[in-house]
């Protein structure tokens, strides 16, 4: 047998084989799983009430992955030692991922305070959750600095937590983007132009090529929308780097109180400054860093969250993340904070 | 106060029998004929006396009687069986050959003393390596790891994997040993096949409970294989051709009748089937090779010196190269490789007929490592960035052994050995060459030395001739980090001899583990990373109690029944979400420390002689698990929690020619944890909720295999063409299960597998 039909024919059952392993359906096993009612909420101090509502899907034999969303149900919020009040439900600009509804009151929440918050459902049923709202601290930022950090522009900071030493606290930093649409402009026979249309742009450009000196102004208008910064932390004290990795990049930095130890403790993050990676100058915004105070049980919710990854889905070889929430007789986390935000011009905008 | 008196009722015991009586003391060697290959466990004998002994590890052998006149009958399986007259005083050596038994037809037993019932080991099983090799092969590679899997209380793990799980325990829980060495990590293609060469093996003996002291380090199982010593006689050697690897084996003596070596190699080929299709700018290919070497050297009447080697590794690599107008060249690499090397050197001195004593050195090591490096050639510049991870372990170690038979009612060993282990739990290495930068980084954990001191003493106490006890003490000594951590383990046997066929038999063994296996798979990679207790991470404990009866028929079918009751305290899982790779932070704060425990009973039967023989394994077992911080704290079943496993396997020799085999293996499915609901998330996500933690089934796991050989003797040497089915009728078995949807938009769940049917031909040449 020639030395090339060997190959070939060896080649070809390698490939058969690799090729016929392949994937079988199962049947769901019939999974004891009710539907619950969903909270989904963090109750910052000196904020008003929002609360997410829905309910969730059981992945029971025919099931879809939709979320229908629960109507009639009832929130109330009860401050312990205080009447109770209701939460009242609104009608959303944004239902893009309408998986729950949301309820708000104006009413302040409260530092220090202990709230319960009751959803009431006629025929799912009735979930409660009590949280209590940390008490005030102070943080301050140093040292801001626009580096590059894994091919990407970054925003480097320090930040120092001022932690008291009379009670235990679990500390929280994450940043957010609010993107901002900006309007560009220059000063032409006695008006102001618009230079994002095509036609204007060319008489910017042919002035500019003159050498006139054109007056020009940029308008900036605040998207109602945030977009979660990814954020590094080296800092071998943070739950992330404990249980994960100084290259991931994180949702949130986690920090636990006995690091801290009631003493002014600095930390360093370097935030990604894009949206993502293929949006580098598309899109601009402020950037808001907040440093959070939260109550044990929502830390390790988001302790667990960091580790949750969505996308993945379930595959049995993979260990399994459980994210326990604090709803009983429901699902999902009611947390609390008390925040101290610091918000930054980094992105730099003209024409 | 208890231990003491317990050592102390040892050291009156032992003192006891050294009496000055008038005696005659038997010992010499047991080997076989042709070849001078000596012979473990062979049986010596004397009949009418129930009394008697085996070869130990190198076939030494010594039994003292009252001076007299008697008979000592030489048996081992496989073998004709030898008659010796003995009489006179004092000291005689009578070394054995003994010839291999000939012939297809059944073989009735006249003696049942070298039968399972009479020996005092229980939950042991000796694998012939005749029968490991004439068992139906995955892709005709014959695979000592997949043979034991065949054996009650032992489990594979996943499909495919050749990994095994020993009454409930973990895999880091099988202290493997070739040649008396630790093997770290005994898989080649993420466990598909195993590193042991059939061809390089002589014996294979497993142990899953009521261990000797002599053993100690694991809480599990022992996996105690032997390479061959090669033949002194004449040159001799085999190999086969397969589908995806062949082998050689070599063997002859060095200087005839007195020394010997033995060379064996195996290697795949589907790197070099593949490449010449590879003809683009991307190459790439995977393949692993074993090399097995031993020599032994006989330098006297009362020394023997042997020194032996494995060297293995899997290697897959890619490389892309791309030049642009000649002006950049880009090369990019990367190679993903891990193996293991051991080296032992082992000095025999007989010291007397009754004293025997055995001098091991050895180096043991396991190594993981990627990388992927891009090199650009700019005109008038060059550019380098290099990632790489590595991690391993590495163990010297020296050891002293002896074998005391000071009479014929007792066998006692003793030992001290010391072993300096060095962890590498993991470092990265970035290297950037640039205009711009100049950087070469390497972040990790530092290496991690620890030494152990390992001492044991057991003694084999014939107390009638019906009831006999091993009793023994194995010390360890592990100092890591300035920490000291210490343990000694009791280890009891015992044996009563209902009829000459039939014996009960008991064990209760403390074992102690001073290593943990980080693994966050469940399909044993080669990431996996060994480290040591530390201050966080306690000592892995374990007491097993074992209870069975143990019956040989007349036919040589041999039977056993066992029930057994581990527990496992202080083992280690990684907490949920941590990630293996991770070189900056300590591993001891990504881990829970929780408890095990597992129970059961096991029926095995085995016949090893005859035209037909074959095994035959049912286990009934529970294994659960409780750790404080996973599942809420309540308790949860293994993974590996398999309530039946039963297996068959039969080789029948047709014709002198022709021998055909079969096995059928059935499994409860793995306990899988499976999503029960989603609910909204912090972010407008989808989040799985999860039911009890391994509250569910996989399918369970079935497969049949089959295969025929047709051996041809030629003038100067033996052919054999084999022909084999693996998972005969096709059987889907569960590798992994995922969610996803069905073509309805529906939720579901599907299920990977990864064999299906699998023919394979291998051509076996002998000469």
């Amino acid at each position: 047998m020639k030395r090339g039909t060997i190959h070939i024919i060896m080649g070809l059952l390698a490939t058969v084989i690799a090729f016929v392993a392949c994937t079988k359906k199962l049947e769901l096993p019939d999974i004891p799983h009710e539907k619950k009612i969903t909270l989904i909420a963090e109750l910052v101090a000196n904020d008003s009430f929002y609360v997410r509502a829905g309910q969730s899907v059981p992945l029971t034999r025919n099931s879809s992955l939709y979320f229908d969303l629960l109507r009639n149900m009832k929130l109330s919020v009860e401050p312990v030692g205080l009447p109770a009040f209701a939460l009242t439900e609104y009608a959303e600009e944004f239902t893009g991922q309408a998986y729950t509804l949301p309820f708000a009151s104006s009413q302040k929440i409260a530092p220090n305070t202990t709230y319960q918050i009751t959803a009431a459902h006629p025929e799912v049923g009735t979930a409660t959750a009590k949280i209590m709202i940390p008490g005030p601290f102070t943080a301050s930022i140093i040292d801001t600095a626009h580096i590059q950090y894994s091919s990407a522009d970054a925003l480097q900071a320090d930040i120092t937590i001022n932690d008291d030493a009379a009670s235990e606290h679990y500390y929280v930093i994450e940043v957010l983007k609010q993107i901002v649409n900006i309007r560009n402009y220059f000063y032409h026979n006695n008006q102001w132009l618009d230079a994002g249309i095509y036609a204007n742009k060319l008489i910017y450009d042919s002035l500019v090529a003159a050498g006139v000196q054109v007056q020009k102004h940029s308008d900036t208008t605040f998207q109602r929308a945030y977009t979660r910064q990814g954020v590094y932390s080296n800092d071998p004290n943070t739950e992330n780097v404990k249980d994960g990795d100084i290259f991931a990049m994180n949702k949130r930095i986690l920090l636990k109180d006995n690091y801290l130890n009631g003493q002014n403790y600095t930390t360093r993050v370097i935030i990604r400054n894009t949206v993502n990676e293929f949006e580098e100058d598309a899109r601009k915004g402020v950037v808001h860093i907040m440093v959070k105070s939260v109550p044990k049980e929502y830390f390790e919710f988001l302790k667990a969250y960091e580790q949750y990854d969505p996308s993945v889905g379930f595959n049995s070889l993979a260990p399994p993340v459980k994210l326990t929430g604090n709803v009983e007789n429901g699902l999902g986390m009611v947390g609390a904070a008390y925040e101290v935000r610091f918000s930054y011009w980094f992105d730099t905008w003209g024409f | 106060m208890t231990k003491i008196k317990f050592i102390l009722f040892l050291v009156a015991t032992v003192s006891c029998f050294v009496t000055g009586a008038q005696n005659i003391t038997v010992s010499g060697y047991i080997s076989e004929a042709g070849s001078g290959e000596r012979l473990i466990g062979a049986t010596v004998f004397v009949p009418g006396r129930n009394i008697g002994t085996t070869t130990n590890a190198y076939g030494f052998y010594s039994i003292t009687l009252p001076a007299d006149t008697f008979t000592l009958r030489y048996s081992y399986i496989g073998y004709q069986s030898q008659v010796k007259q003995i009489s006179g005083k004092g000291s005689q050596q009578v070394n054995i050959e003994m010839k291999q038994e000939k012939g297809l037809e059944e073989v009735v037993i006249t003696s049942q003393k070298d039968a399972i019932q009479s020996r005092t080991q229980m939950s042991s099983i000796d694998l012939p390596i005749q029968t490991i090799k004439s068992l139906p092969a995955f892709l005709g590679e014959v695979d000592v790891m997949r043979a034991i899997q065949l054996l009650p209380g032992i489990q594979a793990g996943n499909e495919g994997s050749t990994g095994i799980y020993v009454r409930g325990g973990g895999p880091d829980q099988n202290l493997i040993l070739l040649d008396g060495v630790p093997v770290y990590n005994a898989s080649h293609l993420f466990g598909f096949f195993s590193v042991f060469n059939a061809d390089a093996i002589r014996s294979v003996e497993v142990i899953k409970g009521g261990f000797p002291a002599r053993y100690g380090g694991r809480l599990s199982s022992v996996v105690d294989i032997n390479m061959k010593e090669g033949n002194k006689e004449k040159l001799h050697g085999e190999g086969g051709i397969g589908l995806i690897a062949s082998r050689l084996t070599l063997e002859g003596p060095i200087q005839r009748g007195k020394s010997s070596f033995m060379i064996s190699g195996r290697r795949t080929y589907y790197d070099l089937i593949a490449k010449p299709f590879m003809r683009g700018a991307v190459r790439g290919g995977y393949y692993f090779y074993d090399l097995n070497g031993k020599a032994n050297f006989q330098l006297g009447k009362k020394d023997h010196l042997y020194i032996s080697g494995y060297f293995g590794n899997d290697k897959f690599y890619a490389r892309q190269s791309n030049n642009s107008n000649g002006l950049l060249n880009t090369d990019f690499r990367t190679n993903l490789q891990w193996g293991n090397a051991t080296a032992v050197g082992r000095w025999n001195h007989e010291f007397s007929p009754k004293l025997f004593g055995n001098l091991t050195t050895y180096y043991s090591r396991y190594r993981f490592m990627v990388s992927a490096q891009t090199k650009n050639q700019l005109v008038g510049s060059n550019e380098e960035y290099l990632l790489k991870y590595s991690s391993g372990i590495n163990d010297k170690a020296v050891k002293y052994d002896f074998d005391y038979l000071p009479g014929a009612n007792h066998y006692i060993k003793a030992g001290v050995g010391f072993i300096a282990h060095t962890y590498k739990p993991g470092a990265q290495q970035t290297k950037i060459r640039s205009i711009l930068a100049n950087q070469d980084t390497t972040i990790g954990v530092d290496d991690i030395h620890a030494n152990e001191i390992d001492a044991y003493i057991e003694d084999d106490i014939r107390i009638s001739s019906r009831f006999k006890t091993n009793i023994g003490l194995h010390w360890t000594g592990f100092s890591v980090r300035n920490q000291f951590y210490h343990s000694i383990q009791p280890r009891v046997a015992a044996r009563y001899l209902i009829t000459d066929e039939l014996s009960a038999k008991a064990s209760f063994v403390q074992m102690n583990q001073f290593i943990h296996l980080l693994t966050n798979s469940s399909i044993g990679l080669p990431t996996d990373l060994w480290v040591p207790v530390t201050d966080k991470v306690p000592v892995q404990k374990s007491y097993q109690y074992a209870a069975g009866m143990a019956y040989t028929h007349r036919t040589g079918i041999e039977v056993s029944v066992e029930g057994y009751y581990k527990t496992m305290d202080n083992i280690i899982e990684y907490k949920e979400g941590a990630s293996f790779f991770n070189t900056a932070t300590n591993w001891e704060d990504k881990i829970e420390i929780g408890k095990g425990w597992s129970y059961g009973g096991e029926l095995f039967v085995q016949k090893k002689k005859g035209r037909f023989t074959g095994l035959m394994g049912y286990t009934l077992s529970w294994t659960n698990r409780q750790f404080d911080n996973l599942n809420m704290g309540k308790v949860y079943p293994y993974r590996y929690d398999r309530r039946h496993d039963f297996k068959i396997a039969g080789i029948y020799s047709l014709t002198d020619r022709i021998e055909l085999s079969a096995e059928w293996l059935y499994g409860t499915g793995n306990a899988i944890t499976l999503p029960v609901a989603y609910h909204s998330g912090l972010e407008g996500d989808e989040v799985l909720v999860y039911g009890e933690r391994n509250g569910f089934r996989m399918p369970s796991y079935h497969r049949g295999d089959v295969s025929i050989k047709f051996s041809k003797q030629k003038k100067n040497w033996e052919r054999a063409w084999v022909v084999g089915v693996y998972n005969v009728y096709n059987r889907r078995n569960p590798f992994y299960v995922y969610s996803s949807t069905n073509s309805s938009g529906n939720n579901a769940f599907k299920q990977m597998s990864l064999f299906p049917i699998i023919p394979s031909i291998t051509y076996q040449f002998k000469f």
